[in-house]
């Protein structure tokens, strides 16, 4: 039998569909215009042609590598340590008992009214001082601070869920917390901290202001976001298919999350917007 | 407490010690394994949070400088601050030319389309719709702004290249005082990539669909079913859609940042911009902070607020 579609279900469809081809035009156009030379450029920017010219491409990665590189490494770290932070004292908070315990978790919480802009300035300085600017460990630790009052916020929550009864037999077999915390807590949410981490670097990748006043001279040492805005964009100015190249070389890794990991990719960003 | 002793054996000799700070004491040593897991994150939290956020309110009263010799004035940053109406007021104003109308739009365009993908029959093409919705979000924000400065252009871009078809003279549409703000939000259009979209329909998911068929059965058609089921029960999303996005809306100076600099003139140039330009052109990190402050007890007074208005109904968005 047929299905009857209705009129209403066609419009629907139409609709949708063409808000959905508005939307993705100008980033398709701009993955496009990248195969392009510049002469192909001026004649035919508003569709795709052929042959593919991969100059661009190719230009582009040896130009922005480094920076890729470098977004990755401080990515890494940063997301490491705030795994690390955050977990252990999510542990703490969640199945141990302790003096102050309400305290210390609201001066966790309470850290998520303190908005990003006001601790700018201030923040800047400290580092300048403490780790010196056009360092690595000034673009790291923001994100092991910064993200760990989510994560802990996050995985607090997900221990607190896990059954109380795994935890009193591996107690029985002599367990003491750090066993607990290793063996129990981390195994059981390895897809719940992939989440947290994919979260976490895609926040990495996409951070330009604190990059630029955090590595003012050294610029080797910038991450991708920031090294296209204060390298890549002057270097290339007026040569859009250049441009357009570097924008989706930069966009490699998050096009591979997307792909390879759209599960937790999806789930870190709703997270994300949950954040408050 | 007391089960909390059972499981601290070390505490045998408790009873010795009298009540009071001893006793604190006592508590605080027989945590101190808890302690030990707290350690690492109290550690980054204390001197990478609580103490520039301090530092930022204390500073505000300084003139400090670049390069960190600090005078005390008193209130002479705020007193700068709150008389200047060439700069400082009519960004405010700007602010909220810019961020209201996109405030309104980030709430209802998804909230359309969250609709209209949930309503369809097919469930494959509810949730292929619900992948595309995501593209563009693979893109670094930075590339998505630098791609509309592409399509504003005034020789290439797209937007030009459509105004000419109408008979218009070319615009330099981000640097021109009548078209600069409006472009910033007419930016993004048609304003649905993004995770909106996607917490509307898992509202909207949760919806009972007994209610939804019962008001069927009764005749009702499908605005009557949005405007009077789907509305009221989504009312936490669009709760925290508004204060989110006015948070993050006061803190957003990306376009200026990136594209506009605050030009032409002053006419896009918003507080946190101009937070920034005092800081790290200026170097006039004292009143930087007065700024950050000022912004600080904005949005901690909406945020409190939000507290107030969430205690009626959870946000479980």
């Amino acid at each position: 039998m047929k299905k009857k579609i209705s009129a209403g279900q066609v419009a629907d469809h139409a609709i949708l569909l063409m808000l959905l081809a508005l939307m993705v035009y100008p980033l398709f156009m701009a993955v496009w215009c990248s195969f392009k030379s510049n002469a192909e450029f001026n004649l035919s920017k508003w569709y795709p042609t052929l042959p593919l010219n991969f100059e661009n491409l190719f230009y582009a990665a040896e130009a922005l590598y480094v920076f890729i590189l470098n977004t990755i490494l401080v990515g890494g770290a940063g997301t490491l340590g705030m795994l690390i932070v955050s977990s252990l004292a999510a542990y703490a908070f969640a199945r141990m008992k302790f003096f102050g315990k309400n305290l210390l978790f609201m001066m966790v919480i309470g850290l998520m009214m303190v908005p990003a802009i006001m601790t700018l300035v201030p923040s800047f300085m400290l580092y300048k001082k403490m780790v010196g600017t056009d360092t690595y460990l000034i673009l790291i630790i923001p994100i092991i601070t910064g993200g760990s009052v989510f994560g802990v916020f996050l995985l607090k929550s997900f221990f607190e869920g896990l059954s109380e009864s795994i935890f009193e037999a591996a107690r029985i077999d002599g367990a003491g917390d750090l066993t607990c915390y290793w063996q129990i807590c981390i195994r059981l949410s390895v897809p719940i901290l992939t989440t947290l981490a994919i979260m976490q670097l895609s926040g990495a990748w996409n951070d330009y202001i604190w990059p630029m006043i955090a590595i003012p001279t050294d610029t080797m040492k910038l991450t991708i976001a920031a090294a296209i805005k204060k390298e890549f964009l002057s270097a290339n100015t007026g040569s859009y298919p250049s441009l357009f190249a570097g924008y989706l070389i930069s966009s490699v890794p998050l096009i591979l999350l997307y792909v390879f990991a759209n599960k937790f990719y999806v789930e870190g960003l709703t997270n994300a917007a949950v954040k408050f | 407490m007391n089960e909390y002793y059972m499981i601290a054996p070390k505490e045998k000799g408790s009873q010795k010690f009298a009540k009071g700070v001893k006793s604190v004491c006592k508590k605080l040593y027989a945590s101190k394994k808890a302690y030990l897991f707290l350690l690492p994150l109290f550690f980054f939290l204390l001197t990478f949070s609580y103490f520039p956020a301090i530092s930022g309110i204390y500073h505000s009263f300084f003139d400090w400088k670049d390069s960190g010799e600090a005078t005390f004035i008193g209130i002479e940053n705020y007193k700068e601050l709150f008389s200047d109406a060439v700069v400082f007021w009519p960004s405010c104003i700007t602010l909220l030319k810019i961020m209201l109308p996109k405030l309104i739009i980030n709430i209802v365009v998804p909230f359309v389309v969250a609709e209209m993908i949930f309503n369809l029959k097919s469930d494959k093409a509810k949730s292929n719709y619900r992948l595309w919705i995501l593209i563009p979000m693979v893109a670094p924000g930075v590339v998505t702004t630098l791609i509309w400065d592409y399509i504003y252009d005034p020789n290439f871009g797209a937007i030009t290249a459509i105004w000419k078809l109408f008979g218009g003279e070319p615009i330099d549409w981000l640097n021109d005082t009548r078209t600069a703000i409006p472009a910033i939000i007419f930016m993004g259009f048609p304003w649905i990539g993004g995770t909106n979209v996607l917490i509307y329909i898992s509202g909207l998911n949760s919806i009972s669909a007994e209610a939804r068929e019962s008001a069927r059965l009764d005749g009702a058609g499908t605005f009557r079913i949005i405007f009077s089921i789907d509305l009221p029960m989504i009312f936490g999303q669009v709760k925290f859609f508004l204060i989110n996005g006015l948070i993050s809306g006061i803190q957003d100076y990306s376009v200026q940042f990136l594209l506009t600099n605050g030009g032409p003139g002053y006419d896009t140039m918003v507080p946190g911009y101009y937070m920034y330009q005092a800081a790290f052109q200026s170097g006039r990190m004292g009143y930087a902070s007065a700024i950050g402050t000022f912004l600080f007890v904005i949005i901690m007074g909406l945020t409190l607020i939000s507290f107030r208005l969430g205690k009626k109904k959870e946000v479980d968005a």
